[in-house]
């Protein structure tokens, strides 16, 4: 399923505040105060945001208000959080979902 | 004016398994439904093919859920050719959990009360906790044991539901939706149903319809004692399959998802309302009996409401002249027989003898409703 | 926060933190829910994450938004951010916060949970790069991002306009505006509210100057569009469209940014069994309040667009009614002349609203029969060819037909397919969409784990902020 790097969906037009960093299964990346979870792992870019748990469909998110649940994404061992209203923070670890959520990895940060 | 020979009132499973099993006999059959927002056991069921521990108060319901798991096969793979809805009917054996051992020791005095009145075998075997995980692994080990029947299996409620309707559908059966019966008159030919919007005429008449056969025992002059349980489930998120054992209190659905009941609740009316406190309960009782699910979503959850009768056995009765009742709790695991046995009887008119004990005679003289 | 309160506001959106202020000023005992992580909902989303100077690049009302926003963080009002409400019984407030379950417990609700955009189905909205345009607009107000590549915008009414315009500003330019609007001359339309766009001047200018923005800096803008669906495989390629008179075409993007309007947050309502009506003309559900925004529940209040669509800038004003008329029920005084102002500015936002929406009719979502193939609910990949199925089945409503089909039974509950499977069921089964009604909303409203529902926190257990 893995086929050429899927291109990022989104670039910084314009950064009016200090970056921090984050990592996106692994990866460091550059986010900004006020970016979402789910803006940081649409920057990361590579591989779709996510795999829906039937049929392996490649997804992303819709209505970035809390209602469509397609930015689900697992941030710092939980999963299944909706990206669009988590914050990133400082040294986040993100994690892309594809397909069944398994249970908790690495154990969530207390 | 709509007329057919047989109008089946209600549009649940227990009325469409009866509806479809008429239109394979040829009869031409009328469906009554309420409408969307219908109380509906069928679209809250777990999903049980189950045997038991049922019987416990009434004997003959042992056999007879016996037959009708028997035939479910023939029915799955009916559904599957004639509607191409897959059933997903597995019956590879089924659990019943108990956290405590209070609860265990209850089980263990039920199992053997329903074999002790079986004629001929009866296989089910009492577990412990070990016993128990040597069959689930899964299964925490603070739960004191269960109860195992390899009768027991499991098919998915919402599948079964609309394969139903399909199937009457393709039988070229009359469906009515939004038409729930205000009022039965008797007619020369037979019985006048309104609706409020329309009338039907039939000849005969099955009352089908869940709980709402106490309304329409009454307008006929008879009490059918059925009354609500409420029962609270929750369903999660898609979860690998972990095991192929279907448990009382656990189900893994064809979907992925898996029902986690229950609760049994008697002063709950009519409400389908879902609760804190009882939707916690469940919540904690699932974490132990399968710590595997503690950091697993739930999506969803409902209450849906049984159909109980005293003896918590079905009743079948011609309560008047060619007025048919069928009532259970337990549609889906009878589905297979209500299509065959007991449409069969609603078609004839004579009983089969191994029907003839669930009658309302049952219960004592006391079904006549005051005039 | 404490456990009990004497009112609990869902959503520090505008109207949310209007409410929230004027019952303080009362003396009243309020706390604020919210999910994200900071005030001003989604309209003013982020507002408090970067400099204020920034915020002028996205135009004058994020700007007042902004303000609206820091006011309120210094206000004093107590609220619980990044707070998901779980499930509301009686007067307890089950909401999950930082991973635990916790309760308060409120006299009176107040649901100002704000607007959703409409969901519209076309074939290949699943596909990642399709997106709501004012989902895009918030990633934009939160984080200044641009496309990566090209990009289409389509759709019809004021937003998809000013997001066109401040993605210009942040020097991004789309490959072209498709207009779906089937009102074919809004300028004819205008004429009829010709005394309502006068007492709006300042909107009329704001819409004009947004198309005058896009004609200067050549953004093509193709009018009639009837459907669209969007290709692509791992991601979306192509965007191809039909027009009024028959004529197709397509553009190679990487992003298609689709609005059709706004409608109400029914959520939550829906789950308290509130009472709603179908809004014939919207299409859309709306819940039925009094005068003061109380619903069929009585003590719940339902303000701001999650009441009916006024926008923004109104939704202060209905705010305020619910709290004038919630300090009046606790025994406090209303302020009468806030309550004839906000009145005056209701009856004003209405009337423009009405020209709003004659003018723009959603296109696509009016006015095109969903395809067979579009995913109609995107949790369950339920098509709209299954749900019709259901329909032929004998489903007149989206409770059996979400047994029939498993459309709504998703992790969203409906909240995206709701509105389109109430619309589809009435189309193919000649029923009224008000007769086939929305779809049952169960708790919890959100997911959450078995162990955060079995490991509640004890009542006296609060957080702060």
């Amino acid at each position: 399923m893995t086929g050429p790097a899927t291109p990022a969906l989104l670039r910084r037009a314009k950064a009016d505040t200090v970056a921090f960093m984050v990592t996106v299964d692994g990866l460091p990346v550059q986010v900004h105060p006020g970016d979402s979870v789910a803006v940081a792992v649409l920057c990361a870019g590579g591989k779709p945001y996510r795999r829906a748990v039937l049929g392996d469909a490649p997804r992303a998110p819709y209505c970035m208000m809390g209602a469509c649940f397609e930015c689900l994404v697992q941030v710092d061992g939980v999963p299944n959080r909706q990206g669009c209203l988590v914050p990133a923070r400082p040294g986040m670890r993100i994690v892309r979902q594809n397909g069944l959520n398994a249970g908790p990895q690495e154990g969530p940060a207390e | 004016m709509d007329e057919a020979e047989i109008a089946v009132i209600g549009g649940g499973i227990v009325a469409l398994s009866v509806a479809v099993g008429l239109r394979r006999l040829g009869r031409r059959v009328v469906v009554l439904d309420e409408g969307d927002s219908a109380i509906r056991a069928s679209r809250g069921n777990f999903g049980l093919v189950w045997v038991q521990g049922k019987g416990d108060l009434l004997p003959i319901y042992t056999p007879w859920a016996m037959g009708a798991v028997e035939i479910w096969p023939e029915l799955a793979e009916w559904l599957q050719e004639f509607t191409g809805i897959d059933v997903s009917l597995e019956q590879l054996g089924g659990l019943y959990l108990c956290r405590s051992e209070a609860d265990l020791a209850l089980r263990a005095a039920k199992m053997a009360s329903v074999a002790a009145n079986v004629q001929g075998s009866y296989r089910y075997s009492m577990l412990d906790n070990k016993a128990l995980r040597a069959l689930v692994p899964q299964v925490g080990p603070e739960v004191a044991g269960g109860s195992y029947s390899p009768y027991d299996g499991q098919a998915d409620p919402l599948r079964l539901f609309h394969a139903l309707h399909r199937a009457y559908r393709r039988l070229g059966g009359h469906y009515l939706p939004g038409a729930g019966v205000a009022s039965i008159a008797t007619t020369a030919r037979g019985y006048s149903l309104d609706t409020g919007q329309t009338r039907i005429a039939a000849e005969r008449i099955v009352l089908a319809a869940g709980l709402g056969n106490a309304a329409l025992g009454r307008m006929l002059g008879v009490e059918v004692p059925v009354k609500p349980v409420r029962g609270q489930i929750l369903v999660t998120e898609r979860v690998p399959k972990v095991f192929d054992l279907v448990m009382e209190q656990a189900r893994h659905t064809p979907d992925g998802t898996m029902l986690i009941g229950g609760s049994w609740e008697e002063g709950a009316g009519h409400d389908t309302a879902t609760s804190h406190d009882v939707t916690r309960r469940i919540a904690s009782d699932a974490q132990a009996f399968f710590p595997f699910l503690k950091g697993v979503n739930i999506l969803r959850s409902w209450g849906a409401l049984r159909i109980i009768t005293p003896d918590a056995s079905p009743i079948y009765d011609e309560v008047a002249p060619g007025a048919f009742l069928v009532t259970c709790h337990s549609g889906v695991s009878l589905a297979a027989v209500h299509m065959q046995t007991v449409a069969g009887w609603v078609d004839k008119g004579a009983i089969p003898a191994e029907m003839a004990d669930f009658g309302l005679r049952r219960f004592g003289n006391h079904h006549e409703a005051a005039p | 926060m404490t456990g009990m309160v004497d009112v609990a506001i869902i959503g520090a959106g505008p109207a949310g933190m209007a409410a929230a202020q004027a019952l303080h000023v009362h003396g009243l005992r309020v706390s604020v829910l919210d999910e994200r992580a900071g005030p001003g909902g989604n309209v003013h989303a982020a507002a408090l994450d970067h400099p204020p100077e920034g915020a002028a690049l996205l135009g004058r009302d994020y700007v007042r938004g902004a303000q609206a926003a820091r006011a309120f963080a210094q206000s004093g009002v107590p609220v619980a951010y990044g707070a998901s409400v779980s499930r509301i019984e009686g007067e307890t407030i089950h909401y999950l916060q930082h991973g635990r379950l916790r309760q308060i417990t409120a006299g009176r609700l107040m649901l100002a949970t704000g607007a959703i955009e409409r969901p519209v189905p076309f074939p290949g909205w699943h596909l990642p790069g399709v997106m709501g345009a004012g989902a895009f607009q918030l990633m934009l107000k939160q984080s200044r991002v641009v496309p990566a590549g090209g990009y289409v915008l389509c759709g019809t009414g004021p937003l998809v306009l000013l997001v066109a315009c401040q993605l210009l500003a942040l020097g991004s330019r789309p490959l072209a505006l498709l207009e779906t609007n089937a009102v074919a001359s809004p300028v004819r339309v205008g004429a009829a509210h010709l005394s309502t766009l006068a007492r709006n001047a300042g909107a009329v200018a704001k819409g004009l100057s947004y198309m005058a923005r896009l004609r200067l800096a050549g953004v093509p803008v193709i009018s009639g569009v009837t459907g669209v669906e969007a290709k692509g495989g791992e991601t979306l390629q192509s965007v191809h469209y039909r027009r009024r008179d028959g004529a197709t075409a397509s553009l190679d993007a990487g992003m298609l940014l689709f609005h059709e309007g706004v409608i109400p947050g029914t959520q939550l309502g829906l789950a308290l069994d509130c009472r709603h009506r179908w809004d014939s003309d919207q299409q859309c559900l709306v819940p039925v309040t009094d005068e003061w925004g109380e619903s069929s529940r009585a003590g719940t209040f339902i303000v701001g667009d999650a009441a009916g669509i006024l926008g923004a800038d109104a939704a202060p004003h209905s705010a305020m009614l619910a709290a004038q008329r919630i300090a009046q029920q606790l025994g406090h005084r209303p302020d009468a002349r806030a309550v004839a102002a906000a009145r005056r500015a209701l009856e004003q936002a209405s009337g423009f609203r009405r020209f709003l929406d004659a003018a723009y009719r959603p296109g696509v979502a009016f006015g095109t029969p969903i395809a067979d193939e579009a995913m109609i609910c995107r949790c369950e990949q339920v098509t709209a060819a299954t749900l019709r199925a259901a329909v032929r089945d004998g489903a007149r409503g989206p409770a059996q037909a979400k047994a029939f089909s498993r459309c709504g039974m998703g992790l969203c509950q409906g909240r995206i397919c709701g509105n389109a499977a109430t619309r589809l069921i009435a189309a193919d089964s000649g029923l009224d969409a008000a007769a086939v009604g929305g779809h049952h909303v169960r708790f919890p409203l959100k997911p959450l784990s078995l162990a955060e529902l079995a490991d509640e926190a004890p009542q006296t257990e609060q957080a702060d902020g």
